[in-house]
């Protein structure tokens, strides 16, 4: 079986699905074919950050109750054609669906595709329990905020409960100015918290939400964002690449930022 | 002063002696609680037994059909420990047991609870996460950090080779003469018997290892280098 790897968070609001997408987006580029499921019931949205909205006909809870087979409802990207979309269903409440039957389209996904990201709802609750249930591994998502590191390590030791392993971090929407003015956790004070591997820190970039609105995801528009090249190098970690992180605070700042930089290293 | 809870609720018990490893599930625990107990203490305890040594399962009173015993038996082979025998008081247990090809011990419940061995120390390596809660009647040694939502409460002692961020409870059952130690003490709160303290507002900029204990009613902060002195100025006290 290929791998299942399930993005999620705990708080909302941190950037789960728009990972998944552009994730599920630059592992396509990368020629891995990708299908990704919405395990968000009642509340989805990957769909619509794809750009897909308008080509969905069935959804995951039609494949469960067997009202249509798994290929009519996986929507294919037309402009990257290894990229696929299972959509969660709209209407449907999350309790509707057990973890077993989760588990079940995801194995058969999983069995036709190089990899299957599942982007989990917010919370701990059934939804998490049903989107974690076939996952192989985890990505958990954070900001620099204390209340969605704190929710993450509660997800963290979740999946470690689960024996769901590897879990990766990966730090979204930072912003190294603040950093550098120590109005922003940094990089290093969430990972000394969370304490697992570190997949990628993503800055916070404007351009991502208006690729959301357009619903088309920033790795496919072609200019080279630094929150694109952040995510496409996830992708690449995934895929087992070693790639150098972004130097973000030198990036932003220039020379002043590299200068204070270097002072607080001295310093401390 | 806020009334804290003084007593724990029932936890299962792993420990080694001349005959192997004991495994006690208290028959008050229900089963889900017990299981994840089981798991998580075999999960975060780096193995201090050898390869294949045998373990003994005493669960009292306490009713479990042969596709709990045989799960029990799967994690601990997962952890490369050995079910042989089962000690029970419950006749459709012994059943079980026996159908499954285990050694059954049908002894009496005085022999069965392991009142001393409750309080034998704790020793965990883990991170203990947010909403992870460390209950433990005796010591508590930690090998991991506190993260701010988890907490730890012992009976005894409490010494975290790590940061504590979250709550430690030491001498939750009324010991006053109980301790946190940590290598780093930056916790939410620190409660010492029926006393609770909040930290001082701030880190400092180099944390050193530092003990809380109780001190004419309230908790107080000592670096560890300096805390033999305090020991020997409290006679014995600690």
């Amino acid at each position: 079986m290929s791998r299942v790897i399930v993005v999620t968070s705990g708080k909302g609001g941190v950037g789960k699905t728009t990972l998944t997408a552009n994730l599920g987006a630059a592992l396509a580029q990368l020629e891995r074919s990708v299908v990704v499921v919405d395990a968000d019931f009642g509340l989805r949205n990957l769909d619509l950050l794809l750009g897909l909205e308008n080509r969905v006909v069935y959804t995951a809870a039609d494949v469960i109750n067997g009202e249509c087979r798994l290929e009519q409802a996986l929507v294919k990207d037309k402009r990257n054609p290894k990229l696929a979309l299972l959509p969660a269903a709209q209407a449907r409440h999350k309790l509707a669906i057990t973890a077993e039957q989760m588990r079940g389209v995801i194995e058969e996904l999983a069995n036709r595709h190089d990899l299957v990201v599942v982007d989990c709802p917010a919370g701990i609750e059934q939804g998490f329990r049903n989107a974690i249930s076939g996952a192989t591994e985890a990505v958990v998502v954070t900001n620099p905020e204390v209340s969605a590191a704190r929710d993450a390590d509660r997800v963290v030791g979740l999946l470690e409960a689960a024996q769901i392993r590897p879990t990766q971090l990966v730090i979204n929407r930072v912003r190294p100015e603040m950093i550098l003015t120590g109005e922003m956790m940094s990089v290093e004070d969430v990972e000394e918290i969370l304490a697992i591997p570190l997949l990628g820190v993503v800055p916070e970039d404007k351009e991502v939400i208006v690729s959301t609105n357009k619903g088309e995801p920033l790795v496919l528009s072609g200019q080279s964002h630094l929150a694109a090249v952040a995510i496409q190098n996830i992708a690449r970690r995934l895929t087992g690449e070693t790639v150098p992180f972004l130097e973000l605070d030198t990036l932003n700042s220039g020379f002043l930022g590299r200068l204070k930089k270097f002072l607080n290293q001295k310093v401390i | 002063m806020v009334a804290l809870p003084t007593s724990l609720p029932p936890q299962i018990t792993l420990f080694a002696d001349s005959d192997g490893m004991h495994l006690h599930l208290p028959p008050s625990l229900e089963w889900v609680e017990a299981w994840e107990q089981v798991r998580h203490r075999l999960q975060t305890s780096r193995p201090y037994w050898t390869e294949g040594t045998g373990v003994i399962l005493s669960l009292a009173n306490r009713e479990l059909d042969s596709e709990h015993l045989q799960s029990l038996a799967t994690i601990l082979q997962h952890h490369h420990l050995l079910l042989h025998t089962v000690q029970t008081e419950n006749r459709s247990t012994a059943v079980a047991a026996a159908a499954l090809g285990y050694s059954v011990a049908q002894i009496p419940a005085s022999t069965t609870v392991q009142t001393l061995e409750d309080y034998r120390p704790l020793v965990l390596h883990t991170t203990v996460r947010s909403g992870t809660e460390i209950q433990h009647a005796g010591t508590v040694v930690l090998l991991g950090d506190v993260n701010p939502g988890g907490g730890v409460f012992a009976g005894g002692n409490i010494l975290i080779w790590g940061r504590l961020r979250g709550i430690a409870h030491a001498g939750c059952q009324g010991d006053t003469q109980a301790v946190i130690m940590a290598l780093q003490l930056s916790p939410t709160q620190l409660r010492i018997a029926d006393h609770v303290a909040r930290a001082p507002e701030g880190a400092p900029p180099h944390p050193i290892p530092e003990v809380a204990y109780l001190k004419e009613g309230a908790i107080c902060i000592v670096s560890a280098q300096d805390f033999q002195a305090v020991v020997k100025t409290l006679k014995g006290r600690v």
